[in-house]
């Protein structure tokens, strides 16, 4: 549906804000471009919707090549983050904008209309104003307006960042159900971690403009390519350590030992090398197979369902995360197992993953 | 202390009120004297002579300036906004080489007065045989570069998204421009319009330079003829047109004066 190939993008003609980016995304499929900001992510998604010019690469879409189109030409639809409403018009017109221009009969445009007014939940709102109506009822408005388009691409840029978190979580599941029932291709931007593994069918991790790594969310997240990919997707963020190899295991941070249990081979694929070990990846107590790291509880915090508790790594804190409420006290020593698969390590100058045994820990 | 500043602030305003509405004040006193009482200085009418304004409409023939002054004041207006809002448009929506300097063109010409431009825009006008037309006075006032600025400054604060999901849409220039662009501006541009108008019925020496003939003469003029016709002043007379020639000066600004301040401080918070 949308390919792209060596897309790179420059203001000035010096410094690239895009790199090299290539990626195939396939009709149907809800595609999410995830990364901090300032990353690139919504020039990307703007270049791909003609807003802004390509610097280099060719991009196609449905088949066509799209570099020349104009917006209008793509054939597609975009949700904007401030949702992009005219202020002076009521929410029918806001949501029938451009269908006249598109020539779209009057009585299609009705038709329309009252279909996707039920399934967004708007029909009573049709003779309001957007400032009449709260946060989440304008978002609906930008995402009705998008859908009766018809448009089989629809473009969303951090759609859902001006809602509150428990309304965030409600569109998450709506746009997600709207997106399977009409079968729409949609290029979601985002910076939330959250959205991107819940929604997307395939998560595309940017970072300073390059890609970071293209992948089904759970892939992304178990077999993180960098060291970029493994901090920037999950919460808490995974638990970073320096790492040297030593005769009875790991020294982490220079402080720390990670011990071999029995005859665990050294784990550390070079002397020295970053290790990344994920906050639920820690089991409690000697439970492991395979490493033992022993360590003092700094804080503790409990969320209800969940324990965290916080322990000095001698360059900052790590975190550890159980399920359930685990009782502990600040100050009380730690045993903290770890299981080989669970260790990632990282080359500690380029930051990227180091695989030993051809994928054991995936 | 605060008490005594706000005392100071209130007597100043209200000096200022008194020396910026007693030349109106005077006029209507005037207009309603006998032209008798007024040589000896007597100021104060003892009778109220509402005639005078009657007799005003007749003798100096009001109506028939008045109608040339709504001819050219509203057909003035009516091409100074609509110049720029287009002029204003194109530099805010339409992304083309050089709009910096082409807007800095624009406002360079707010810096040179129109009564520099009088002795060539006299000569392009009589070149062009529209001395005593409409068209002569109209013309070249049609062009406001204050006009694309106050414009320009409001359609800045259309959020871009617009004009993007717009294009997005498939919508074309002309159509976002009436539907999106003129709604969300209006009020500049009524404040333009009402300043133009104003501007436009106040005007004086140009339509006075570009004329010889008193059919096409705006009303200021008519009003300085009748003063200057007469070998013995009526003032009572004066005052009366001259009242008459502010009324529609008042209306407006009665009726547009919120949006009037509005839409000329609006622009300047931000």
């Amino acid at each position: 549906m949308i390919k792209m190939e060596n897309i790179a993008k420059s203001y000035d003609g010096n410094t690239m804000v895009i790199r090299d980016i290539g990626l195939e995304i396939k009709k149907g499929e809800f595609f999410v471009l995830l990364g901090p900001s300032g990353c690139g992510k919504s020039t990307l998604l703007r270049m791909i919707a003609g807003l802004e010019e390509i610097t280099a690469g060719d991009l196609w879409i449905d088949g066509r090549h799209a570099n020349e189109l104009l917006p209008k030409e793509r054939n597609l639809s975009m949700v904007f983050q401030n949702y992009a409403l005219f202020p002076h018009m009521t929410v029918r017109d806001n949501i029938l904008f451009g269908l006249d221009a598109r020539k779209v009969a009057k009585k299609e445009q009705d038709e329309r209309l009252n279909k996707v007014a039920e399934i967004m939940g708007l029909a009573e709102y049709l003779k309001r104003k957007p400032a009449q109506l709260s946060g989440g009822q304008r978002q609906r408005v930008a995402l009705a307006r998008s859908i009766c388009s018809q448009t089989p691409i629809c473009l969303m840029d951090e759609p859902l960042s001006n809602l509150d978190a428990k309304l965030r979580g409600q569109m998450r599941g709506e746009i997600r159900r709207i997106q399977r029932m009409l079968g729409l291709t949609i290029v979601y931007v985002t910076h939330d971690q959250v959205e991107a593994m819940t929604m997307g069918d395939r998560i595309m991790v940017l970072n300073e403009g390059c890609v970071q790594q293209i992948g089904e969310p759970l892939t992304v997240y178990n077999d993180p390519e960098n060291l970029q990919v493994a901090t920037f997707i999950g919460m808490p963020q995974m638990n970073i350590f320096r790492a040297r190899a030593e005769q009875e295991g790991l020294r982490l941070n220079g402080s720390l030992i990670l011990r071999r249990c029995g005859g665990q081979p050294c784990p550390a694929p070079a002397e020295e090398c970053i290790v990344g070990i994920r906050a639920e990846h820690f089991r409690r107590g000697n439970e492991s197979t395979g490493y033992v790291l022993e360590a003092k509880a700094a804080m503790v915090e409990y969320t209800g369902d969940e324990t965290q508790i916080s322990f000095e790594n001698g360059q900052g804190y790590s975190v550890v995360k159980w399920p359930g409420q685990i009782p502990a006290e600040a100050g009380e020593a730690l045993t903290l197992g770890v299981d080989a698969e669970h260790l990632y390590f990282f080359d500690k100058d380029t930051g990227h993953r180091i695989r030993q045994d051809g994928g054991r820990s995936q | 202390m605060k008490k005594y500043s706000l005392a100071l602030l209130y007597a100043v305003l209200i000096l200022l009120a008194v020396l910026m509405v007693f030349p109106l004040l005077f006029t209507i006193l005037l207009s309603l004297s006998d032209n008798a009482d007024i040589m000896n200085g007597q100021y104060w009418p003892q009778v109220l002579h509402f005639e005078n304004y009657a007799e005003a409409f007749t003798k100096a023939n009001l109506l028939y300036y008045m109608k040339n002054s709504v001819i050219v004041a509203a057909v003035t207006t009516f091409c100074q906004v609509a110049l720029a809002l287009l002029a204003a448009y194109a530099i805010v929506f339409i992304p083309f080489r050089g709009s910096g300097i082409v807007f800095g063109l624009f406002m360079s010409g707010m810096m040179i007065p129109m009564d520099v431009l009088m002795i060539t825009n006299f000569q392009t006008i009589n070149a062009a045989g529209l001395l005593n037309t409409y068209a002569g006075i109209i013309l070249p006032c049609i062009g406001s570069a204050f006009g694309i600025f106050l414009l320009r400054q409001n359609m800045k604060q259309i959020p871009l998204e617009l004009k993007e999901a717009s294009d997005i849409a498939g919508v074309g220039q002309f159509y976002f421009f009436r539907k999106v662009v003129v709604p969300l501006s209006k009020n500049s541009i009524i404040t333009l319009a009402v300043y133009c108008f104003l501007v436009s019925w106040n005007n004086y020496l140009w339509p006075l330079i570009a004329t010889t003939k008193d059919e096409v003469r705006t009303i200021q003029i008519g009003l300085r003829m009748l003063s200057a016709s007469d070998t013995q002043q009526d003032f009572r007379l004066v005052a009366a047109a001259t009242m008459i020639v502010t009324i529609p000066t008042l209306i407006l600004m009665f009726f547009g004066q919120s949006r009037l301040q509005e839409g000329l401080t609006k622009g300047a918070l931000k």
